[in-house]
């Protein structure tokens, strides 16, 4: 009893052992690595190029996968080869938590998005190559259907990739350093049209709280003219309505 | 005559055996003989209904019982043809008029009943010319023979030739001075040939002449002229078979002879085309005319078979398919009917043939195990019709089934070009020598004075190409060693032929695994001596002047191993258990008959590294390097995202300093800031 539990003992030090090398050793060298070694070197070798021809590069570099793409093994290697791959992705993602530096997520989530991307064009050659039924009109008409939607989840995809490339941490700035009178004044416009008078209440309130002085602030509902809204504005009078459809039909 | 036995439970006057040739019936006899007995009957075929190529269909009708023979596969009905059965013809020669008209006949005979026998006359001095060219012109009638035995022999003066061989003299007239002796109708003064009128010949003007030895009854072909490109000339003349069709009457005289231009390397008739879609009617059936639809009839009709022969340097991936096209009758029973596709013996597909009314133009999708598409392959479709209702004794009514196979059967194919080299189990299909097929990147080497049995070596590879190989022109080149060019020597696939005493190119053994040294063996790192040594060495190894290009080498300590080696290639039961990279024959007893496939002794080894060899770009290669590998695509994801990933986060930082605007607003009330 007394040995199994050391050998578990021993096995819970040496796990702890493993965690701790990995975390104090390998993760810092693979992030100096894939974060500062790799793109310092990119960016010199590359520093001659212009900016169309870093892009020109890059799409270069894709018709390099081809022979990844028309690559055909077997059902078993194809498996294993996923199982690697997802083994390398968990790695990156790893990596990338416990990180706070903005720059180091950035950078892991564009190395993630480019294996995304390769093994994605592997998945749409075998999709179009030999998946499409063409063999007769109802066969073809519902196959290309469904091929046209996966296309479409493929483009949103790397529209979506192509979306957080840079995610923008903008920083309020802070404007006790400035008398109020200096402050500029702020319209906020609510733009609403048949929508439920609840939705437009929170808005409104969420507008009202806005930390800014009140002089300095006016909020505009822009409505169709309907009798609750009337009714809200005049529940809150701060609010100025302005009965603009009313006003252009005139 | 013919010798038979039969089972004992046939019903001896419901029971008979039909000989039927050309669609005439030339016999019959009742099948009633003791159990166990052999039966002997002798049928006289009329002369008036043979022809040139004849069908001979035995055909045997059998029963068990005097009113219904309940089951037609009852394994009590059978008959047996024994095979020392024979067809024995009694013919005379015709008198025949010597005529290139029907060249290559009298030098082979297609429908002859023996071996073609031909005889070459051996000049005392071989020069390079001369070599090509009867190399050239055994290649040619190894194509003409196509199957059938062609012996050749090499013999120093016309008296040593066999009765009734046909001879070959080629060469001019200083070279062959048996030419003096012969009956020709052109006149040779001061060894040049004269025309008709009595003036020169010009010395590139090839001259083919037919004439015959009086007291030998041999035919003789002459192939010579006034100079050396004259000889070439006529060869080729004679090789071409767009030319030689042409030819007419006793005396050629070739003046101008078209080059042909060579095939694509992978342009290889009776193989698969080189495009990798393709129909069932590009394909070439058994009298090489393209195949058309087919119709089946019957309930257990033979299947529909071609060959589908892939390069041997095509390497299969998986994704082969075929989309069989085929209609069926209304007559078919839809519970038992199936159509079924075989690839190399093996079945690969099948489904029933499941409409009560028949079907048009219905499709099957078959894929094609890429393991099975070899270059010894062949397709069979089998329709196997069932009727719905059988007759009285479960006889069988089939004459209402039939199906259709439709040559718009497509294939698509997904292979690549690569070879591993050096196999010489690819030589079996003549591979890399006859690629392109005119055998114009292929080059004999022979010592400088090449002795009776080398020469007899060069004539059999030459004859084998020519089997092996289809192709208008032949241009396969013979070189004495010290004609052979470092051109040449890179950019051709050698064979060098010699004893090991006068090798033509030594430093090419001393570097392959195997190495006959003087007297000794090398084999690796092992070294033994062996006296006497017999056997013959055919290896292949890559060029040591061209990795893309091979060197076979064919040596011998003595006479004898090259004389075994001579049959390895002459004889299909040897040639055709060629394999590994290195072989040794050895004969087991003095007198060989040729029949006999365990006189002789096989060794295969195979040692070197085999390399992949393909004519592509280095794209082509790259693919094929990753899709050979399968392992290679996980690190291949993971460098290219990373190369990815470099360049796009350096487009970005570009992108980044392009637009940075300072960090920092000065003054919050100035416009625009915001």
């Amino acid at each position: 009893m007394t040995e199994r539990l050391f050998m578990a003992y021993r096995l819970k030090n040496f796990r702890q052992a493993v965690d701790t090398y990995l975390s104090t050793r390998v993760r810092p060298l693979l992030i100096e690595l894939l974060i500062i070694t790799l793109p310092d070197w990119f960016d010199r070798s590359l520093q001659w190029l212009s900016k169309q021809q870093l892009l020109l590069l890059a799409v270069c570099l894709t018709t390099f996968a081809w022979p990844i793409m028309t690559a055909r093994p077997t059902i078993l290697q194809q498996g294993l080869v996923a199982l690697a791959l997802l083994g390398f992705g968990q790695i990156l993602l790893r990596l990338e938590d416990r990180q706070t530096s903005q720059r180091v997520s950035e950078y892991l989530h564009l190395l993630l998005a480019s294996v995304s991307t390769i093994t994605t064009l592997r998945y749409l050659y075998y999709r179009s190559k030999y998946t499409l039924n063409l063999d007769t009109w109802l066969d073809g008409f519902f196959s290309i259907l469904l091929f046209v939607a996966e296309l479409y989840a493929i483009a949103t995809l790397l529209l979506s990739y192509f979306q957080t490339l840079r995610i923008r941490d903008r920083k309020s700035i802070p404007l006790d350093s400035w008398p109020q009178e200096k402050w500029p004044k702020v319209d906020i416009y609510i733009p609403t049209y048949n929508e439920d008078v609840s939705i437009v209440r929170k808005t409104v309130l969420g507008a009202l709280n806005i930390d800014y002085p009140a002089h300095k602030k006016v909020i505009y509902v822009l409505d169709d003219g309907r009798a609750e809204a009337l009714l809200l504005v005049e529940y809150y009078r701060r609010v100025t309505y302005r009965y603009e459809a009313f006003y252009k039909r005139r | 005559m013919l010798r038979y036995r039969h089972s004992g439970a046939l019903y001896a006057t419901r029971t008979n055996l039909n000989v039927i040739v050309n669609d005439n019936n030339v016999g019959s006899v009742p099948l009633n003989l003791k159990q166990g007995d052999t039966g002997t009957i002798v049928f006289e075929i009329p002369t008036r209904i043979l022809k040139d190529y004849n069908e001979l269909i035995i055909a045997g009708l059998q029963n068990n019982s005097p009113t219904c023979t309940q089951d037609p596969f009852d394994p009590s009905l059978w008959t047996e043809i024994l095979p020392d059965s024979k067809l024995v013809f009694n013919y005379d020669a015709e008198p025949f008029q010597l005529d290139f008209n029907s060249y290559p006949y009298p030098l082979i005979d297609v429908l002859s009943l023996e071996t073609n026998h031909i005889s070459y006359v051996v000049p005392s001095e071989q020069d390079e010319s001369w070599l090509t060219a009867i190399a050239r012109l055994q290649t040619s009638l190894g194509r003409i023979a196509d199957y059938r035995p062609l012996e050749t022999v090499l013999v120093d003066k016309l008296e040593d030739d066999a009765d009734g061989n046909r001879v070959v003299v080629v060469g001019t007239p200083s070279q062959q001075p048996v030419l003096e002796n012969l009956a020709l109708p052109l006149t040779l003064k001061n060894q040049r040939w004269l025309d008709e009128k009595q003036t020169l010949i010009s010395s590139d003007t090839g001259i083919l002449m037919w004439t015959v030895l009086e007291n030998q009854q041999s035919p003789v072909l002459v192939a010579t002229g006034n100079g050396p490109t004259a000889i070439a000339k006529a060869v080729q003349f004679l090789t071409q078979s767009q030319d030689r069709k042409i030819g007419a009457g006793q005396i050629v005289l070739v003046n101008e002879v078209e080059e042909i231009e060579s095939p694509d390397i992978r342009d290889w008739p009776r193989y698969l085309p080189l495009s990798d879609n393709f129909d069932l009617g590009d394909l070439t059936g058994f009298n090489n005319e393209p195949i058309e639809d087919v119709v089946i009839r019957g309930a257990h009709a033979p299947p529909f078979e071609i060959d589908f022969k892939s390069l041997p340097d095509d390497r299969f991936l998986p994704g082969n398919a075929m989309t069989l096209r085929y209609t069926y009758g209304p007559q078919v029973n839809p519970l038992t009917s199936l159509v079924e596709v075989q690839l190399d013996g093996i079945t690969v597909a099948g489904e029933r043939l499941d409409s009560v009314d028949g079907k048009r133009r219905t499709t099957l999708k078959v894929e094609l195990p890429e393991q099975h598409i070899t270059p010894q392959s062949r397709l069979k479709v089998y329709l196997r019709f069932d009727p719905r209702e059988r007759r009285s004794c479960s006889r069988v009514t089939d004459h209402q089934l039939w199906g259709t196979i439709h040559s718009d059967s497509s294939f698509n194919l997904n292979r690549q070009q690569v070879a591993k080299l050096p196999d010489l189990n690819l030589l079996k299909a003549g591979y890399p020598f006859t690629s392109p097929q005119d055998l114009s990147r292929t080059a004999i080497v022979v010592p400088n004075k090449p002795s009776m049995t080398e020469l007899a070596v060069m004539l059999e590879l030459s004859e084998r190409f020519g089997r092996l190989s289809r192709s208008e022109a032949v241009k396969v080149e013979v070189y004495p060693i010290d004609k052979l060019t470092p051109e040449v020597q890179e950019s051709h696939h050698l064979v060098a032929i010699g004893l090991r005493s006068q090798f033509p190119l030594v430093e090419a053994l001393e570097a392959a695994e195997f190495n006959l040294k003087d007297g000794a063996r090398q084999w690796g790192d092992s070294q033994v001596q062996t006296l006497p040594d017999a056997e013959g060495v055919l290896q292949q190894q890559l060029s040591p002047w061209n990795e893309s290009r091979v060197l076979l080498t064919m040596t011998a300590q003595r006479e004898e191993g090259l004389a075994q080696l001579r049959d390895l290639l002459e004889l299909d039961s040897l040639f055709f258990q060629l394999q590994g990279d290195t072989v040794l024959i050895s004969a087991n007893t003095e007198t060989i008959s040729p029949y006999d496939e365990n006189a002789y002794n096989f060794e295969f080894l195979q040692r070197s590294a085999q390399r992949d060899v393909q004519e592509q770009s280095q794209l082509q290669r790259a693919i094929t390097v990753i899709q050979g590998n399968w392992f290679l695509l996980i690190p291949g994801i993971i460098v290219l995202s990373l190369l990815l990933y470099g360049v796009i986060q350096a487009y970005l930082k570009r992108n980044d300093t392009l637009t940075a605007a300072p960090g920092v607003m000065a003054d919050p009330s100035a416009p625009g800031e915001l």
